[in-house]
Order: structure tokens, then C-alpha cells, then sequence
């Protein structure tokens, strides 16, 4: 399950720019860095909580089931964001998360990145922080989606 | 165009008033009985409704009974382009005043044999009941709009029908104002154009047979005539006209009526 | 300065007929004074008063046959210079599917208008400015304006409701008349400062003036200029009532005023105009009227999908903001001239002078940038050229690139222009140029209503009018050396694909684009084989996200805002923006973090346009009409207002 990841490139990753060496160097030892191929399946709408990933490169998209409907792509992610936050709450995955071009991710197991936030605040706050940027960017993203700018389709 | 589009012309509760000025379009009218294939006109033919569809459908007054409802349902689903023409219709007509009392006793006073009589507690819209794709106003409604409704749908236009105050077309016709120069209670400023100005330019103010335009102030209008002298029960029988029980007009004369 | 005998005045009505003129002056009608055709001095409303108040206008008759008891009525030269309503063109389809479209242009007789005031030669000279002084000049009104002679009358007794003083636009007539009356008990003493004046003066039996007559003039000036009935300070108003947006004000006056539009249709200023496509019912014969709007109505501001001002303190507020505040800005003068007339014909009698004095009253100044100076007057009657269409490509659902090819050819063809495109009997809409050159034009069209629907239907070989272009290119040459970030959103596109074509063909100018494009859905995208191409391009960087796909979509998926970053928005660089105005809301926003400053960032703006050569007033903009001094602006002009709701 890929390699291990190394404080340097935790600290090459904007998200995680207001870490310490130190921090970093805590983060790393429990993430992993892992080469995913086009098509696969992160995880899927329903699962239970699982990792926490950033993407180093490459491009995720999250999409969603409609009832009746084919499922739809919502969101595409690409290098430097945050992947399957829900994971910092314990709640279900909200999206499918599918690999449409070869990517690395960086990941972050769960159940140690919780220990380690609980344990570090400081590391907490910086992450919980971070996650919570990129919420708030991701919010006023969806915003715009839902104004459906582009009018109105006729009839 | 090659196949003529059908139009159908359907009554609920009205007068007939409506229909009327489509025949008196005389000249206008060969026209538009050239371009269109006229295939149901209850005032003016006598050919059946032959259960085929509509692409235009031009419907008068308001639905009064069970039996309306449903044949109004039924032509809804056939027709492309359904149209409400005049105050009944678009507003519920000078019969919606029974909106406001009770219908049995009304019955009970009127008519020697109430049973005879079927009808619902209300007078209401088509557009209470169904989608409505365009609303032609007025009591009745005003021949030239009539036209160009008809041509603007086979031209492929949007009708020159303008949302707009009374007044506007008042002033462009150059008429004197009669609210500001005689002191008329006059309703055109919160009513729909569309007839010209026809009252203010006689020297009359306007009885609103059109319906409230867009953002139709008629509270603020009604408080500014009653300052100005013009008791309530004038005010809410002037609201209550033609056009009683669309929204702007009945809100403002329930607001007087309490008081 | 000359003596006329009150006896005499049957003498100026002969003198003007003399000249072959057609005589209108103020006469009684339907209990106001109006203007209308008159006979002579009998027609004339001597000894008529008028009692003016807010909402209120009664006319008495009695006291001294003289012409001092009244004022001006609901009628001013506006009537007789832009009527309120008129034929521009008729059009016609040929026996060869040709369109054939020919002006209507007014040919008015000689005439004279008598009686009028000084007010209204300041508002003459406004509307002149609005309808002539900018970069187009609309012929119909300089014909009507040239061919009467106006006999003025100097004020000595202003009404309840005159403020002129005020407005320094009166009483005393100082422009625009060819002869001036002042009255005196025994006659009137008359000034002719034109020509043709003194052509009239000269047929008259009048005597000079003694000189205490002529001081008796000035006495009555100076009397009659401190006997205003109303006065407003106008000083410094633009900048408060645009720093006041959210004054409380203009929600109290929203809950009386009707929105009824009688203020502008009175005003002599107020020049906003809409239009009308009647037909035959074949379609075959068409026609282009013209008639006068107003901001209060609700079509003033629509747009596909919504309007703008939905509320009447938005319509209130985009009258007065403009009337005594932007107006300024755009013809150096308040659009005011202190006649009263919006005050006396509102039929609830809303006062502005009382709304300007509560609205000076508050807090906040905001600066109001200048419209950009346009090089004057090249005449335009409005009459759109005979066009086919050479070819049609299908862009997606619901959009279509119409190739049309002008017969004539037409000069000044660049990216970020627009031209007017119409169908007879259908309408006419603005399109902006998203390829060609002067003599075939490509024009991208999404299908959202009448107009549209029936411009996204036509063949190869059916004929279409085009005027224009009209409108502010994008500044191409203000943007060359330095990285370009286009952002495009939906038929956003369609502008910037010229600037694209060009900056593209001139690598050395324009090392580096990107073009973040952002559609509703992969089947969306416009020009889709042409951006296949521009992945080629060394110079070119693509970035292309939609709102959403199919999962089999590999491309980006969100709002094309996620698309800039670093890597998109090079440091130093400019940007173009086009795009759904919200979506550039957030863009000008995300682009500002990104370190593009607002004067180096082009957007376009879109409002209702009838005219597009700013005679319509449709597309007002705060001090701008996006038609003549847009649709391309730099950020920064228009910042203060962006995103502003009601505007
Ligand atoms: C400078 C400019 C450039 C434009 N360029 C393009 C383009 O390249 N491609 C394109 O598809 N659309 C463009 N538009 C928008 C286009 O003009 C409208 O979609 C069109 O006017 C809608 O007319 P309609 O009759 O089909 O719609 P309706 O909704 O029936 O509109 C009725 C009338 O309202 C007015 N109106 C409605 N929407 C607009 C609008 N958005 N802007 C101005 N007036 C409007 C028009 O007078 C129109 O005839 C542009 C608008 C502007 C102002
Ligand atoms: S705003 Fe009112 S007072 Fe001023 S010029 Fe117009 S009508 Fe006259
Ligand atoms: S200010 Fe008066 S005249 Fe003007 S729109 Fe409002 S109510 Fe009508
Ligand atoms: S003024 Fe008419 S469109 Fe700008």
C-alpha cells in the first residue's frame, strides 16, 4: 500500500504549509504516498468514514448518485486539495470519489490522524483549519453551481 | 407555413364579450382566418370540438363549475399555447364579487328554483387551475391587442403587450391627466395598459378593467385618494370592479373593507 | 431691445405665418394648458391661472387678460422634438427573400413654438445632448430641432412648484430662442438673438425699447429668480445620492410612489425610449416604432431571465440617482431644470425637491468616475442593413453560429464589439461579434426567447438586418506584453473568441494566454473543435471545466472560478472576463487574490439595449451607457457599482 511518505513532501504541500519540521515529521509517519490508476474507485457514496487523502497530482472527481438519473459528476479535484474531509467528522462518504487521470495521493489514515489531532492540538488546529479553508472555498463553489449561472435552460 | 396552426376558442363563465371582438375584427379577422385553420368557435361556427389539438387556444372566463374544471383540464392537455382572454379569465371577472358572500344565499335570493343551479363557492382564474402561457387583458379585451397577440404567435414574436401603467400610454397619447387635473379617482396608474387610455382621454378615470399591472401599488394609491377626500366604500367599490379578485386589487380592498 | 404693442401680438402669429410657419403655443385643453397647434392670440390662455401643488393642477380663469398667471403645463418641447411615439423603418421581405428596409425620417414644415420658458430651453439642449451630442446623432430629432423657430417668454411670476433659480436654468431665457418676450402690463418688450429671430422682428411694428424698460427687465429677473416657489440644492448631489444607496429614504418614498412612470413621461429631460416590431400577419411588411419608456416600468431594465429592478425603491432610486446624479457625470449638466412638472403630474405628489433635501440629509459620499469622452456625432437613423446568412453551425443544444454576410460590408468590425441583429416583425437584439471581419461576420447566438429562438432557426441563405458594430472593442493593444487570463463563462465565450483569434496570431505580443472556460456541461461547450486546436498552440493554455458531467468526463468538473490559481494566473498578468455577471462577481474577486489589480482587469457588461448608440437609456449603468462607453470596461470604472442590487 505504497510508500511511506517523507516530512519534506508533507512540507511541500500548501495545505499543510503551517506545520512545523517537527509536525511534519509526525504527519508523515502516518501517511503514505500511493499511485492510483485511471478508473479506480477511491471510495463510494454510502461507505463508512474512511482515510483522508490530498492529491499530488493528477485528477479525482467526486460525483453523485440521482435517483432516476445517471450518476453526475460534481466536483473534480486536482493537485494540493483535500479529499474525503468527511472523515475528520466520522460520517459517511457524501460522493463517489473515481481516478479519471493516473494520480498520486497522499494518505492519511484515519484512526492515527484523530489520535494525532487529539494528542497535538497544535497539529489539530492546523489541520482542522486548513480543512476548513478549503470548505469555505469549496461552499461558495457550490454556491455558484446551485445559482445555475448560465440561466435558465428553456422550457 | 405549410399546415395552418389550429386555433380553438373556448368559453367558461363569461359574457361573450370577448369573443365578440374577434368577430367585430372584421377585416383583421380574414386574415386571421386565413393564416390559422379556426377549428373550434363556439360564439361564431358551429363546428364541433373535434377532440384534435390546439396550437393556439384562446380561453374566455372564469371556471364557475365542476363541469368547467374539466373541460378546461381537458383542453389544457390538448392545446400548445393556451392564452386567458379578458378580465374573467385572467382575474376571475365581475362574477368573482360572489367571492366575497355566500353563495347559497345568494342563489337562494336570485333564481326561483335554486336547485336548477350548479355552481362552485368561487369565481376563480384559469391560471388558478392550469398553466397559462400568456394572459390577454381587459373587459373586454382590446381588439388591436387581440391582432397582435395573433400575429406576434404566428410571426413569432413576443406581443407588443406592454406590462405597464394606464398612464404611460395616457401620456404618450398626450391626454390630461384627470386624477391631477379634476381630482377623478382614476385607477390608472396601478392598472394594466393596454386599452389606450381610453376613459382618461373621455375625461373619466380608469375603471381598472384591465387588472393590476406589475407591482400594482393599489394601497398606496387607495391611501393617497383618501386623503384626498374619497370615502372607503367609494375606494372598495372602485377596486372591486371588473378585476376584484386579482391579488393587488383584493388585497387593497380587504385592507379598506376592515377598516 | 424692442417695444411690441399687447394689441400687436395678432401681428407675430401673421409674421410667423409669413415665414410659412406652422404655430404651436400653450392653449387651454381638457382644464391644462397644453401645447397645440393655435390660430393666434385668441388661442393663448390670457388671463388663465394655474394653482400647481404636489399631485395637484387646476386652472382658473379670471383677473387681468395677461399671460403672467400661469406656468408651464405637462407639455414641454419634448412633444414636438421626440414625439412619443414613431415609425423608425419599415421593412419589407422581397419577392427574392431579400429584406428591403427603409428609414422613416420626419419632414417637418417650418414652425414655431410660442411661449416657452426658459426651463425648458435648458431641457432642450439636455435632450439635444442625450439624442445628438454623443457619438451618434439621431437625425429625426435634429430635423424636428431645425425646423422650429422658438418665440420664449421670460418668467416673471414662477409658480408654486418652479425651482429654476435653483437649477441656474432660469427665469430669464439665455439660450435657444430666436425671440424673447418679457411682459409688461402695456405690451411686451422683445429680444431677438438669432437671425431668423430678428427676420421675424423685423416684419414687426415695434419701437426700441426706452431704458428704464430694459432695466425694468432685469428688476423683474431678479424678483422673479427670488420668488421661486420650491428650491433644491443640487451641490455635490451626485456624490452623496451614489455614497446613499442604502439611505432609508428610498424605502419610505417606495411605499407611496405607484411606479407609474407619469414623473418621466412629463419630464423634459427624460429621453428613455423601448420599441416595437409590429407586422403584417404574413410577416411580410414590418415595421420599427419607437415610443417612450420610462425606468419605472419593469421592461426598462429586463433581461433573459429576470430584470434588474424588481422593486419600486430600485426604480425611484435609478430615476433620481441618474435625473440629479449620474447625469451629470455623462452631459455635464443635472438632468433637472427646476419646472416642476414631475412634482405637480405625480398623481400621489412626490416631491423630488423633498426627497433631495431628505437625502442630503445622511451619511456617505461616494466619488462617481467619468464616462469615457467620445469623439462626436456621426448620424445614425437607426435602419438596419439587408444581410444573408452564408452558414449556420450548430454549437450545441441550444446555440448556433449564424456567418452573415452584410451586403454593403461594415467598417470598425473587432472583438468585444457588437452589432444589432434583427429579424422584421420579430425584433432586434444585441450580439456581440465573436468572429469575421467587415464583410462577413460571425455572430455565436443562444436560443432564450423571441428573438433569439427565430435567430437560432435560420438557413444558409435567409436574410437578416445588422447594424453596428457598436460599442468599446476589448483594448487589445492596452493588454499586449503582458500574460492574458481569460475567463469565460457559457456563451461567454463568444466575444472573447475574436480577442482569442487575434492575440493567438501575435505570439510576440501575447506570449502567454490561458483561457479558463468554464460551461454548464460537456455538451455545452461552444467551439469545441476550434479548442482542440488551441491545445496545439505553444502560446495557448487551456483550462476547461464544466458544472457537471457524466463520470466518463476526464476534464475538470466546478465552477470555472476553481480553475485560477497560480498556475493560471500568472504573476503580472491582465484579464478578460465575459461571462453570467455573478460568475464574474466571484471571478474579479478570486483574480483579485491572485494579485490582478481592477484596472487591469476587462470585463463586459450586459444590460436591456434597444438602441445601442445611447438614445434609448436602456442600458444605463450608473454614469455609463454600456452601449457607447462600454460593453468593455476596465474594472475599476466600474467597482463602486458592481454587484450593486437595483442597478
Ligand atoms: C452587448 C451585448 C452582447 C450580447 N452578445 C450576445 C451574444 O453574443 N450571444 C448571445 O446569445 N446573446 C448575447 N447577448 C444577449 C442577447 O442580446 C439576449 O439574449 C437577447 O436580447 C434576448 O432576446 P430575446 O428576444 O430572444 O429574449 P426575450 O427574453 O424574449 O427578450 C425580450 C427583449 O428583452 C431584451 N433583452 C432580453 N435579454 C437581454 C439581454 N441579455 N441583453 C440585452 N437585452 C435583452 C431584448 O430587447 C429582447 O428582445 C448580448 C447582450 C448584450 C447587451
Ligand atoms: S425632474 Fe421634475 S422638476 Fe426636474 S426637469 Fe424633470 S420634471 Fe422638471
Ligand atoms: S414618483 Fe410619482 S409619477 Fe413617478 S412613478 Fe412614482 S408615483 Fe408615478
Ligand atoms: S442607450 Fe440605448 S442601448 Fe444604450
Amino acid at each position: 500500500m505504497g510508500t511511506p511518505a517523507s516530512a519534506d513532501l508533507i512540507g511541500d504541500i500548501l495545505l499543510f504549509a503551517g506545520l512545523t519540521p517537527p509536525m511534519r515529521a509526525k504527519l508523515a509517519a502516518i501517511a503514505a504516498v500511493e499511485p492510483l490508476p485511471a478508473g479506480a474507485t477511491i471510495f463510494e457514496e454510502g461507505d463508512p468514514a474512511g482515510d483522508l487523502y490530498v492529491v499530488l497530482d493528477g485528477r479525482i472527481t467526486l460525483s453523485v448518485r440521482i435517483p432516476g438519473e445517471p450518476e453526475r459528476s460534481i466536483l473534480s479535484l486536482r493537485e494540493g486539495e483535500l479529499l474525503g474531509w468527511s472523515a475528520l467528522l466520522g460520517r459517511k462518504r457524501v460522493a463517489t470519489a473515481r481516478v479519471v487521470l493516473p494520480s498520486q495521493v497522499l494518505r492519511l489514515r484515519r484512526s492515527e490522524l484523530l489520535e494525532l489531532c487529539e494528542m497535538d492540538h497544535d497539529i489539530g488546529y492546523v489541520i482542522m483549519r486548513q480543512a476548513f479553508e478549503e470548505m469555505a472555498d469549496r461552499l461558495l463553489a457550490t454556491r455558484l453551481q446551485l445559482l445555475d449561472v448560465f440561466g435558465p435552460r428553456k422550457r | 407555413m405549410s399546415a395552418r396552426p389550429r386555433l380553438g376558442i373556448f368559453k367558461m363563465a363569461s359574457c361573450d364579450g370577448c369573443q365578440l371582438q374577434l368577430v367585430g375584427c372584421e377585416d383583421e379577422l380574414l386574415a386571421v382566418a386565413g393564416a390559422l385553420d379556426i377549428a373550434f368557435f363556439a360564439v361564431a361556427t358551429s363546428k364541433k370540438d373535434d377532440g384534435g389539438r390546439y396550437d393556439l387556444a384562446l380561453v374566455e372566463g372564469s371556471v364557475s363549475n365542476e363541469e368547467q374544471l374539466a373541460h378546461l383540464l381537458d383542453i389544457r392537455a390538448r392545446s400548445d399555447f393556451l392564452v386567458t382572454i379578458g378580465a374573467c379569465a385572467t382575474s376571475g371577472g365581475i362574477q368573482a364579487l360572489r367571492n366575497w358572500r355566500d353563495v347559497d344565499e345568494m342563489i337562494r335570493v336570485v333564481y326561483a328554483t335554486p336547485s336548477y343551479i350548479d355552481t362552485l363557492a368561487t369565481s376563480t382564474p384559469i391560471a388558478d387551475h392550469v398553466p397559462v402561457d400568456f394572459e390577454l387583458r381587459g373587459c373586454p379585451i382590446d381588439k388591436g391587442q387581440l391582432v397582435e397577440l395573433i400575429t406576434a404567435f404566428l410571426v413569432g414574436r413576443r406581443p407588443a403587450i406592454r406590462d405597464e401603467s394606464v398612464c404611460m400610454e395616457c401620456k404618450r397619447a398626450g391626454a390630461t391627466c384627470v386624477l391631477v387635473a379634476k381630482g377623478d379617482p382614476c385607477l390608472g396608474p396601478i392598472t394594466h395598459a393596454g386599452c389606450g387610455a381610453i376613459c382618461p382621454r373621455f375625461g373619466r378615470g380608469c375603471y381598472g378593467c384591465f387588472g393590476p399591472k406589475e407591482r400594482a401599488a393599489a394601497s398606496a394609491l387607495a391611501a393617497h385618494l383618501a386623503s384626498g377626500g374619497v370615502p372607503a366604500e367609494a375606494l372598495v367599490r372602485k377596486l372591486r370592479g371588473f378585476t376584484a379578485w386579482a391579488p393587488a386589487f383584493r388585497d387593497a380592498s380587504d385592507a379598506l373593507d376592515e377598516g | 431691445m424692442q417695444f411690441l404693442e399687447r394689441a400687436a401680438l395678432d401681428a407675430l402669429f401673421d409674421a410667423l405665418r409669413a415665414e410659412g410657419r406652422a404655430v404651436l403655443g400653450p392653449t387651454v385643453v381638457d382644464g391644462a394648458i397644453r401645447l397645440a397647434p393655435i390660430d393666434g392670440a385668441q388661442d393663448l390662455p390670457a388671463g388663465w391661472t394655474d394653482a400647481q401643488g404636489p399631485g395637484h393642477y387646476r386652472l382658473r380663469r379670471g383677473g387681468d387678460a395677461t399671460f403672467d398667471g400661469y406656468v408651464v403645463g405637462p407639455d414641454s418641447l419634448k412633444q414636438v422634438f421626440f414625439p412619443s411615439k414613431e415609425t423608425l423603418y419599415r421593412a419589407e421581405r422581397r419577392a427574392d427573400g431579400k429584406l428591403g428596409f427603409s428609414p422613416v425620417l420626419p419632414d417637418p414644415g417650418a414652425s414655431a413654438v410660442l411661449g416657452v420658458r426658459a426651463c425648458d430651453l435648458a431641457a432642450a439642449r439636455i435632450q439635444r445632448a442625450a439624442l445628438e451630442g454623443g457619438p451618434y446623432a439621431e437625425p429625426r430629432h435634429r430635423a424636428r430641432r431645425e425646423a422650429a423657430l422658438i418665440v420664449a417668454v421670460n418668467c416673471t411670476r414662477p409658480g408654486a412648484l418652479c425651482f429654476c433659480a435653483s437649477t441656474e436654468t432660469g427665469p430669464r431665457v439665455t439660450e435657444g430662442a430666436d425671440l424673447v418676450l418679457t411682459e409688461r402690463p402695456d405690451g411686451f418688450l422683445v429680444e431677438a438673438p438669432t437671425q431668423a429671430g430678428r427676420a421675424v422682428l423685423a416684419r414687426l411694428d415695434t419701437r426700441p425699447a426706452a431704458a428704464d424698460e430694459v432695466a425694468w427687465v432685469d428688476d423683474a429677473m431678479r424678483e422673479a429668480a427670488a420668488n421661486m416657489g420650491r428650491e433644491v440644492d443640487l451641490d455635490g448631489l451626485p456624490e452623496q445620492l451614489f455614497g446613499r444607496l442604502d439611505h432609508a429614504r428610498w424605502k419610505i418614498v417606495a411605499e407611496r410612489c405607484l411606479a407609474c412612470g407619469n414623473c418621466t413621461s412629463v419630464c423634459p429631460t427624460c429621453f428613455c425610449s423601448t420599441s416595437e416590431h409590429p407586422s403584417s400577419i404574413d410577416g411580410d411588411e414590418a415595421s420599427r416604432v419607437r415610443l417612450w419608456d420610462s425606468c419605472f416600468t419593469e421592461e426598462h431594465a429586463y433581461i433573459h431571465g429576470g430584470g434588474f429592478r424588481p422593486r419600486t425603491e430600485d426604480r425611484y432610486r435609478q430615476w433620481l440617482t441618474h435625473k440629479v446624479g449620474a447625469w451629470v457625470a455623462q452631459f455635464g449638466t443635472s438632468g433637472c431644470v427646476g419646472c416642476g412638472r414631475c412634482i405637480a403630474w405625480c398623481p400621489v405628489g412626490i416631491d423630488l425637491t423633498e426627497e433631495i433635501a431628505a437625502l442630503r440629509q445622511g451619511e456617505g459620499i461616494a466619488a462617481l468616475p467619468a464616462p469615457p469622452a467620445h469623439a462626436c456625432a456621426t448620424d445614425e437613423d437607426l435602419v438596419p442593413r439587408a444581410a444573408t446568412v452564408t452558414r449556420v453551425e450548430r454549437e450545441s443544444d441550444d446555440v448556433v453560429t449564424l456567418h452573415v454576410a452584410v451586403d454593403e460590408g461594415l467598417q470598425g468590425v473587432l472583438p468585444g464589439r457588437f452589432c444589432q441583429v434583427s429579424l422584421p416583425g420579430i425584433g432586434e437584439v444585441p450580439i456581440s461579434i465573436s468572429g469575421g471581419d467587415g464583410a462577413l461576420l460571425e455572430h455565436t447566438i443562444r436560443a432564450v426567447g423571441r428573438a433569439t429562438d427565430a435567430l437560432c432557426a435560420l438557413s444558409p441563405g435567409d436574410a437578416v438586418g445588422i447594424r453596428g458594430p457598436y460599442g468599446r472593442a476589448w483594448p487589445l493593444e492596452a493588454l499586449a506584453g503582458r500574460p492574458v487570463v481569460v475567463v469565460a463563462g457559457g456563451i461567454g465565450l463568444a466575444p472573447l473568441r475574436g480577442a482569442l483569434r487575434s492575440m493567438i496570431a501575435r505570439p510576440d505580443e501575447f506570449p502567454e494566454v490561458h483561457l479558463c472556460y468554464g460551461a454548464r456541461s460537456p455538451a455545452d461547450v461552444l467551439y469545441a473543435k476550434e479548442l482542440l486546436g488551441w491545445m496545439e498552440v505553444p502560446t495557448m493554455h487551456l483550462h476547461l471545466t464544466v458544472d457537471h458531467a457524466s463520470p466518463a468526463w476526464l476534464g475538470h468538473v466546478g465552477v470555472v472560478t476553481r480553475l485560477l490559481d497560480a498556475r493560471s494566473v500568472p504573476a503580472g498578468a491582465s484579464a478578460m472576463i465575459c461571462g453570467p455577471e455573478i460568475m464574474m462577481r466571484f471571478t474579479v474577486e478570486r483574480l483579485a487574490q491572485l494579485g490582478v489589480p481592477d484596472e487591469r482587469t476587462w470585463v463586459t457588461m450586459e444590460r436591456n439595449m434597444q438602441c445601442a448608440t445611447g438614445f434609448c437609456g436602456r442600458c444605463q449603468y450608473g454614469p455609463y451607457f454600456v452601449c457607447k462607453d462600454g460593453p468593455v470596461f476596465s474594472f475599476d470604472q466600474i467597482r463602486f457599482l458592481f454587484g450593486e442590487e437595483g442597478y
